[in-house]
This record gives C-alpha cells, sequence and structure tokens, in this order.
C-alpha cells in the first residue's frame, strides 16, 4: 500500500500527520480520501488535539481492518459450510497469537480516565469508527453492568432530579429489586 | 498521552454520560441484558424512558432471580413471580405503539392460573407489535410437563410483523389465530397442538419457510401434514409424541428427522436437496429393513443425505429371510452427492455402510463423523439374529475392507472425504487406508481429531503419530492431500 500522507488538523488548531492505510480505519476520512477533495489539510471541528493522538493510535493499528480483537477471533472456521476452508495449522497459531497481542494492546490502550472515554466516543462517533465505538460502548456499558443504581449514579456522577415523593417510590421499587434480586 | 492519569482514583466531576448525544446512549444501552437498561430508569429523569428505545426486549426470570431464585418457599416465590409479571406489565405499558424487534419471555413453572392469565396481554402485545418472539413457560430442562400448560389467547387480528415465533411449554391452536402473514420461521418445544394443527399452521402462515417441532404433544398417533400449496422449505421433526408421519409438502428443500424409529411416509418430494435421518432407538426389528429402504427411496432426490447409526445397522435386515443381508438398495440413490453417517464404525454398521455404497453410484463426497457415545445395548427382536447377521458382529473389522474390495462403483469419482471424530483406531485406519488405496480421484481427505479428553502432551504425541502413519499410505491418486485439523 502507498505510504501517503495525510494531515488532520484539531478544533484547537494543531495538525497531526497520519498514514493514508489508517485515515482509512475512519468512514469519514475515507470519504473523504475518496472524494478527492483532498487539499493538504483536513479539519476536524470536534476533534480536540487532547483526543486525536488517540484516534490516530487507534488507526494506526486497525488500519484496513477495521474491527475489534473480538470479531478476528470470531472469524474461525465455520463447520457448517460444506467445504472447510483450507486449514494450516501454522497460520492458526499466528492468529491466535495476533488476536492475544491485540487484546493485551486493546487492554493498555482502553486504560484512561472518564473525560477521555466520553471524548473518544464522541470522535469515534464523528469519524464513523466502528471498531473504536464499540470498544468505548462496551467500556461504558461494563460501568453499568451489574450494579445498582445507586452506584451507576456515583460512577457517573450522575445526580438524581426526582422530586422527593417520586424518589420515595424509586427507592421502594428499588429496595424491592434489592431484596427480591440478587445481583449478578 | 500528556495527561492520561490512572482511572480508579480519579473523582468524576461532572454527569457527561447523561449529556452524549441520544444515539451513543442507545448504543450503550444495547450492550446491556434488558434487566441492567431497565435499571438505568432510576437513575434520573432524563434516563426514565431511554431504555425503552431498545429494540429487544428479554424477561429471563431465572436471569432476574439470579442464584437466589433456588430454594425459595413458596409464598416467596409467588411473591416475585408476581412483581415479575408486574415488571413485564409495566414495561410493555412504556412500549405501547412501539414497535419491537425481540421480544421474549422465559416463566418458569408457570402453573397459576392467576398469573397464566396475566400472559395473555403480552402475547397479543407480542402477536401484534414484534418480529421475534420467543415465549418459554418451561422448568426445568428435564423436567416432565407442567401439570397446567398455558395456551395462548386467540387473536383476531392478523400479526403482520411476526416473522420468527418460538414457544415451549404451552398449549397453541393455530386455528383460532387470523393469520401470520409474515411470519417465516416457528420452532414449537413441548407444545400441546392438535392433530390439525400442523397443517392449520401452515394453511395460516403462507410465508412460512422453516418450521421445527421438538418433542411436542398431539392427541392421536398419526400426523398428516398434507400441504401442496405451501412454501414450506425446511422442516425438522425431533422426538415428538408421533407413532406415524404422512408427509405431502412438495416444496420441501431440506427434511430432518430425529427420533425413535417410526413411519415416516413422503411423497411427491421432488425439491429436496437435503435430507437427514437420525433414527435412536433401543430396539431392531428385522421389518425395519425394508421400511427404511421405502423411506430412502422417497426421498432419493437428495444430492446430500445423513444417516445415523441406527440406520446403517437396521439397512442390511431383510424381512422374511431367514439367512443373509442386503448387499444394496432396491433403487440406487442416482441423484445422492454427499453422504454423511454417524457411526461407531461397529462390524452391523460397517455392513449398512457397505450396502450404502454400493447403491450411491454418482457420490462425490463421503462424511464420517465418529461417535462412540452411542448406545450399545440394542436389543435384537423377532428372529433378527440371522446367523449371518451374528457372524458379522465378529468379524475382524481389517478383514471386512479386504473382502470388499473393488465392490464400490462410487469410488472411482469420490473427490472429497471428512472424517471428523478421528481417533487413530483401527477400525478409523482400516477405512481411511481403504478409501485412500481405491480412490482413483480422491482430491483431499480432512482429517479432524476428536477433542482431548485428558493429557494433552500426550495426545499430541499420539496426534503426530497417527499423522504420519497416515500420510505414509499408499494412495490410488497421486494429487490426494491429507488434511489435518
Amino acid at each position: 500500500m502507498s505510504s501517503t500522507k495525510i494531515f488532520l488538523k484539531s478544533s484547537d488548531d494543531k495538525t497531526f500527520e497520519i498514514d493514508e492505510t489508517a485515515a482509512r480505519a475512519s468512514e469519514t476520512l475515507k470519504n473523504i480520501i475518496d472524494g478527492g477533495c483532498l487539499d493538504g489539510v483536513i479539519p476536524l471541528p470536534n476533534v480536540s488535539s487532547n483526543i486525536l493522538p488517540k484516534v490516530i493510535e487507534y488507526c494506526k493499528k486497525h488500519g484496513g481492518d477495521n474491527g475489534s480483537s473480538k470479531k478476528i477471533a470470531n472469524g474461525g472456521v465455520d463447520k457448517d459450510k460444506e467445504i472447510l476452508p483450507d486449514y494450516d495449522e501454522e497460520e492458526d497459531k499466528r492468529e491466535k497469537v495476533r488476536v492475544d497481542e491485540l487484546k493485551k494492546w486493546e487492554e493498555e490502550y482502553m486504560d484512561f480516565d472518564q473525560q477521555v472515554l466520553y471524548d473518544l466516543m464522541l470522535a469515534a462517533n464523528y469519524l464513523h469508527i466502528k471498531g473504536l465505538l464499540d470498544l468505548t460502548v462496551e467500556k461504558a456499558a461494563s460501568m453499568i453492568r451489574g450494579r445498582t443504581p445507586d452506584q451507576i449514579r456515583e460512577n457517573f456522577n450522575i445526580n438524581s432530579d426526582f422530586t422527593p415523593e417520586e424518589e420515595e417510590e424509586m427507592i421502594l421499587i428499588e429496595d424491592e429489586w434489592d431484596d427480591e434480586w440478587a445481583f449478578d | 498521552m500528556e495527561t492520561m492519569e490512572p482511572h480508579k482514583n480519579n473523582k468524576v466531576t461532572s454527569d457527561r454520560i447523561s449529556h452524549l448525544p441520544e444515539p451513543i446512549l442507545f448504543h450503550i444501552l444495547s450492550f446491556l441484558s434488558t434487566k441492567d437498561a431497565l435499571r438505568t430508569s432510576f437513575l434520573s429523569k432524563s434516563w426514565t424512558n431511554l431504555w425503552t428505545a431498545i429494540p429487544v426486549l428479554d424477561f429471563d426470570e431465572s436471569k432476574f432471580y439470579g442464584e437466589s431464585g433456588s430454594g425459595r418457599d413458596d409464598k416467596k416465590m409467588w411473591e416475585q413471580k408476581k412483581q415479575f409479571a408486574d415488571l413485564i406489565d409495566r414495561s410493555l405499558l412504556l412500549h405501547e405503539g412501539q414497535s419491537i424487534r425481540e421480544f421474549k419471555i422465559s416463566f418458569h413453572h408457570l402453573n397459576d392460573s392467576v398469573l397464566m392469565n396475566r400472559a395473555d396481554p403480552w402475547v397479543r402485545f407480542a402477536l401484534i407489535n414484534v418480529s421475534v418472539f420467543h415465549l418459554n413457560f418451561s422448568g426445568e430442562p428435564d423436567q416432565d410437563y407442567p401439570k397446567n400448560m398455558y395456551q395462548l389467547p386467540p387473536c383476531t387480528f392478523p400479526s403482520k410483523l411476526l416473522k420468527v415465533m418460538a414457544l415451549n411449554s404451552c398449549l397453541f391452536d393455530p386455528s383460532v389465530h387470523k393469520s401470520f402473514p409474515c411470519l417465516e420461521t416457528v420452532i414449537l418445544t413441548r407444545v400441546e397442538l392438535l392433530d390439525t394443527s400442523v397443517q392449520d399452521l401452515i394453511a395460516n402462515c403462507p410465508h412460512l419457510e422453516s418450521l421445527h417441532l421438538k418433542r411436542c404433544e398431539f392427541p392421536s398417533s398419526i400426523i398428516i401434514i398434507d400441504v401442496p400449496q405451501s412454501q414450506l422449505k425446511h422442516l425438522r421433526l425431533e422426538f415428538n409424541d408421533v407413532e406415524e408421519y404422512q408427509i405431502h409438502v412438495p416444496s420441501l428443500l431440506h427434511f430432518q428427522y430425529v427420533g425413535e424409529f417410526t413411519s415416516i411416509s413422503v411423497r411427491n418430494l421432488s425439491k429436496l436437496v437435503n435430507a437427514s435421518l437420525e433414527f435412536q432407538d433401543l430396539y431392531l426389528y428385522s421389518s425395519y429393513g425394508d421400511i427404511l429402504c421405502e423411506l430412502l427411496n422417497a426421498i432419493d432426490h437428495a444430492s446430500a443425505l445423513t444417516l445415523s447409526d441406527f440406520c446403517l445397522q437396521v439397512l442390511p435386515l431383510l424381512d422374511f429371510v431367514p439367512e443373509g443381508l442386503r448387499e444394496s438398495l432396491p433403487s440406487p440413490l442416482y441423484n445422492l452427492k454427499h453422504l454423511t453417517v454417524q457411526t461407531d464404525l461397529n462390524n452391523c454398521a460397517l455392513a449398512g455402510l457397505a450396502c450404502l455404497l454400493r447403491s450411491s453410484p454418482n457420490l462425490e463426497a463421503f462424511s464420517i463423523d465418529f461417535c462412540y457415545d452411542i448406545f450399545f445395548g440394542l436389543e435384537i427382536c423377532n428372529g433378527v439374529a440371522t446367523d449371518e447377521y451374528l457372524r458379522i458382529s465378529e468379524l475382524d473389522e481389517s478383514e471386512f475392507w479386504e473382502s470388499h474390495l473393488l465392490l464400490f462403483p462410487c469410488l472411482t469419482h469420490l473427490e472429497k472425504v471428512e472424517i471428523s471424530g478421528f481417533g487413530g483406531r483401527k477400525r478409523e485406519m482400516g477405512l481411511v487406508k481403504y478409501l485412500l488405496q481405491k480412490s482413483f480421484l480422491l482430491k483431499e481427505m480432512v482429517i479432524i481429531h476428536e477433542k482431548c479428553y485428558n493429557d494433552e502432551l500426550e495426545f499430541l504425541k499420539l496426534k503426530l503419530e497417527t499423522a504420519q502413519k497416515l500420510i505414509a499410505l499408499p494412495r490410488a491418486c497421486q494429487y490426494t492431500e491429507i488434511k489435518f485439523s
């Protein structure tokens, strides 16, 4: 593949360099590139210079495949197919190593605070990077899963804006839930 | 990165999640179970109705109660069931007028009439507003039928959105429903039906393509499915309480049967592509051989055929002949291109396999799935134990293949062999050796090893040894490739 360089300008006017192949991990950038409107620099008014390097880091890793480690792991041998795909044990091992390595990379990559999570989520949404959006959304979902409303509120600093009466009713129902339904 | 602090001890100071754009919030909710999504409605006003946008509602009682569900006393259990029903009611109220993609209810041991009555509005809602509907009123997996089964209420409106319906442990009478104009897939498990229900259902669903009946009960033991006008492509019958099937569905492409040996008469299956007969029975009657031959003849349009070990054992049996075994089918399977057998290659199954191979002149692919958990104590009834049948069971399996040299015409154009569950046993090696030696056009042989159950290192060693042995075997076709998996 050609290693044409693309330049991205953040909302606060800082310019970053990225390979074209990596940039194609983003649907939005891909459309701009394919549309031939490459006038040197692509302005990204919704992405700040704090978060853009993080996005570029993801694109570099995923340029071309646009998926998360899960997808690759599931792409194994399809038993229902009448004719099995060519099978190569060496290839399979390499694939496994690649998936493991990618998982480890994702784990390290995703180690950041909540503010970054939101910025990254919004950037992934704006730039249409499906793999990155799924990754960040899954992280947010994992902070909700199996927790009580109080724990979730604390996690995300959500203020309950119910009236005292509503609140009372909520607490009643919540208590019912806590009492009767075991949390995972 | 410049400002990357560890997130654990980082206090969140503002509520940004609530202010994310709706599509992202829906995305987050769609990654949650119905239970977790529901719980977000207690967070704040802006979250109250957010969860109703999720297109999948999955109310599984066991997931909601968690482990504490077991060992509850009756009164408490009843309370919980009532609350669970309340919850479904409330959720549906919020979803009124919205369409939901999937709606699943698993409500176990629903044998209380008060609770049963509450299910009617859920079913009506599902039949009108939902495209995938699962209703499961079963108890534990191995439990008997609940004493009182829930009966689906009649629906006088056509179910215009419904595409997939799966019912488990209830009573269903399709004739009291207006129609299912879009329904494509129906899976009925442990459902009590009327004798005409299957025909009524197919008549009521002009686009029904796939029908799966599993452990269903009928008042009488003979079930007639005579629907010459239907679009049904896939029919799967599995352990139903039926002694005889009469099937006339000319549109059928795939037919699968799993269960006890049963009389199945089919006619006019000229479109059939794929047939699977997985008879599993404890008794072996000499008349079975003829019955199976007749059935094979009736499904002879199929280009792919799967047979169980029991079928192979039944096939060589001749009725009314005191001696001898069936050598080949009365009429060959000219259309058969791909044969799959599930067997442990016991000697009686070998005789059946030989009979099949002899009668499949155009076979191109042959798959063997070795299964060693087959029930051994097959009871031989009605004078089946002919001397020949008993003699064969004492045969040395390697001798068997030697004695059948060059008898199978299909071996001149067999192109692909796939063997799964391979463990390098003597009888397996005998078969592989024979196939490699006699198949002149064999392009590939795929060997899929059985799973490793204990010592992994030993297993790998054994795998390598058998692979070396296999590769050293003489081949009739120099282009034959052996692939391992």
